[in-house]
């Protein structure tokens, strides 16, 4: 997929893009229900959402995921998460096998007492942290979801 | 109010995962209810005393002063704290 050009402090996206960026937009409202349904149940329902493109690179579904989820915030109040990101960018990629949504946690020096994330890896390459290594840190993972469209998602 | 059976129950249903971390801490995850309980050290060991078997408060304290070395009143009281605590988190 072509990268957005900018030029002149004006970013410009292909027609791919765009219509990228709107699936992951419809997914993002949908994985809002993570705030009150089950994590499963959400899963669930985002790889049953048609339609979805396939053959999404696993960057461009985590960059999609990631403007999707930050424009649902801003313009709805909506979570914008590692775990709403790592939904909706899971489900844009599970059209193929491999694709498995984690939820771990770790410790921490100050604040909180544990810290959470979530991720998504594809044949187990880390696809939703690959462009910052903010949370390049170990995680102890506590729960897996696989993603298949046309399967059921279960921990 | 929750006893003990019922948390332990709950502990050791498919709806809840238990996260042991490096330093004894650790996270119980209810998939479910939409929950993250961070527990210390000592919650994380009442947690999997719990999921082992023991059976009562007694058996808790039993294992509370002999794994950290504290004396019996300390135990039960932390005991006490936890299964309160817990009970009141804890969503059908």
């Amino acid at each position: 997929m072509p990268a957005a050009n900018e030029s002149a402090g004006e970013t410009r996206f292909s027609v791919r893009e765009i219509a990228l960026f709107l699936h992951a937009l419809r997914l993002s409202v949908k994985a809002q229900r993570v705030q009150r349904r089950s994590l499963e149940d959400v899963a669930g329902a985002l790889v049953r959402t048609r339609p979805l493109p396939r053959g999404v690179g696993a960057d461009a579904a985590a960059r999609a995921a990631g403007r999707a989820c930050s424009r649902v915030k801003r313009w709805a109040g909506g979570l914008d998460t590692c775990l709403t990101r790592s939904l909706v960018a899971g489900a844009l990629l599970a059209d193929r096998p491999g694709v498995v949504l984690h939820v771990g946690f770790r410790g921490q020096a100050t604040g909180p007492l544990h810290e959470g994330h979530a991720w998504v890896t594809l044949d187990g390459r880390n696809v939703t942290d690959a462009r910052d290594g903010e949370h390049a840190g170990p995680f102890t993972e506590a729960l897996r979801v696989p993603l298949r469209r046309g399967g059921e998602s279960r921990p | 109010m929750t006893d003990l059976a019922e948390i332990a129950e709950f502990l050791r249903s498919e709806r809840v995962t238990r996260t042991a971390l490096s330093d004894g801490s650790g996270v119980v995850l209810d998939v479910k209810g939409l929950a993250v309980y961070s527990l210390n050290e000592t919650g994380m060991f009442l947690v999997n005393a719990l999921c082992e078997g023991a059976a009562d408060a007694d058996a808790l304290v039993a294992r509370l002063v002999v794994e950290f070395e504290v004396d019996e009143a300390t135990a039960r009281a932390d005991v006490a704290t936890f299964t309160e605590q817990l009970a009141k988190v804890m969503k059908p």
